[in-house]
């Protein structure tokens, strides 16, 4: 799926994971969150695996499909997301999700290859656009991600193109 | 606190358990969060009326699960003389069905406070307890800052799916809905309002 406007030149882009979907539909907020994210006039984008997170796979419990309907009508379908893929072709892109990777296996005392670059799809996407000189704001809500991500991405001088946005701020917009 | 180094009988595990839930969860688990508060600060927080943070918090303490230190020094928040409270506990439960062992600290009390809410119940009813149980050693490392979200789910054998639902439900338990900060910041306006009319009759 292509950016929405594709008259405008856009230089930042808004990328989430799963947390902040999840989050509006407990809250019963996924109309607002549709709408906020439409609204608003920096593209959101999402990994592929983020889709399956929140519809795919809780669309096949029972308990959970009204939410994953919910949510693919209201957030998926309605458009005010993209869908798009990482690109792992680039070697650097590789070597720092995978850095990210390692650090995330350490902070949790597990092996790294417990943390599978699936896992990190959004950020490799992050470093995608960032690759291509746009601004990304990086959308989520764990701790321990967030260190991780901002003391290498930092290190890497991805400093002044990322922005991350804890989920909260989001919600209360909302 | 050492009330739980030694086993405890069932009648007064029985008056232990319901001050794990509700709003003594919420006031156990801002505690955890901030070290230290005095009952004002929570009232304020967690948009609570005084009244009720007073009563909770005097049952919390007639259970041992927090303690008041009196003199609040220079420096500290709070009046001086106003009661400063911490929470350090850990209830140990072990050998129920199905959970060898089960531990509830100041940090994951407000997971256990999720078992009366359908996001825990529908958790317990697809994993059973047993899981539930290693959610809540799970999440005091995620709230540590150690492990995201999805290295949880992967560890749980769940969903991430609901694996978010349980953390945005602890995470809600100590954030104030905003339609009750807003009530309670009318109310507080409306008692100045009351006061400043009071002042300005006489």
């Amino acid at each position: 799926m292509g950016p929405k406007n594709p008259t405008t030149k856009i230089t930042q882009v808004r990328i989430l994971d799963s947390s902040l979907i999840i989050e509006a539909d407990r809250l019963r907020l996924t109309k607002r969150l549709s709408d906020y994210l439409s609204r608003n006039r920096i593209q959101t984008i999402v990994p592929t695996k983020v889709k399956q997170e929140t519809v795919d796979e809780p669309r096949s419990i029972p308990e959970y499909s009204k939410s994953a309907n919910r949510i693919d009508r209201l957030i998926f379908r309605s458009n005010a997301v993209s869908v798009e893929d990482p690109d792992y072709r680039d070697g650097r892109t590789c070597t720092l999700t995978d850095r990210i990777r390692d650090c995330i296996a350490k902070k949790s005392g597990k092996f790294a290859h417990l943390v599978e670059r699936a896992d990190l799809e959004f950020v490799t996407l992050a470093l995608n656009h960032m690759n291509r000189n746009e601004k990304v704001e990086l959308v989520f809500r764990d701790n321990a991600l967030d260190a991780c991500i901002k003391s290498i991405l930092t290190s890497y001088r991805y400093a002044n193109k990322l922005m991350i946005t804890p989920i909260s701020a989001h919600i209360d917009s909302l | 606190m050492d009330i739980m180094s030694s086993k405890i009988e069932p009648a007064t595990m029985e008056r232990l358990l319901p001050q794990l839930h509700g709003q003594s969860a919420k006031i156990l688990h801002y505690l955890a969060i901030h070290g230290k508060a005095n009952p004002n600060e929570i009232s304020v927080a967690l948009a609570l009326p005084r009244s009720s943070v007073y009563k909770t918090v005097r049952d919390l303490i007639g259970t041992r699960l927090v303690s008041a230190h009196q003199g609040v020094k220079t420096g500290e928040r709070g009046r001086v003389g106003s009661e400063v409270l911490t929470t350090d506990f850990r209830i140990v439960v072990e050998n129920l069905p199905g959970v060898p062992r089960l531990e509830i600290t100041p940090k994951n009390v407000a997971v256990f406070d999720l078992l009366g809410k359908s996001s825990g119940k529908l958790f317990v009813e697809r994993h059973g307890m047993g899981k539930f149980a290693r959610f809540m050693g799970l999440y005091e490392d995620y709230a540590n800052g150690k492990m995201p979200a999805f290295m949880i789910a992967k560890e749980l054998d769940a969903e991430r799916f609901e694996v978010e639902l349980l953390i945005g439900d602890t995470e809600g338990l100590t954030r104030p809905m905003k339609r009750s900060v807003k009530k309670w910041d009318r109310r507080i306006q409306q008692r100045k309002l009351h006061k400043l009319g009071s002042l300005t009759a006489v």
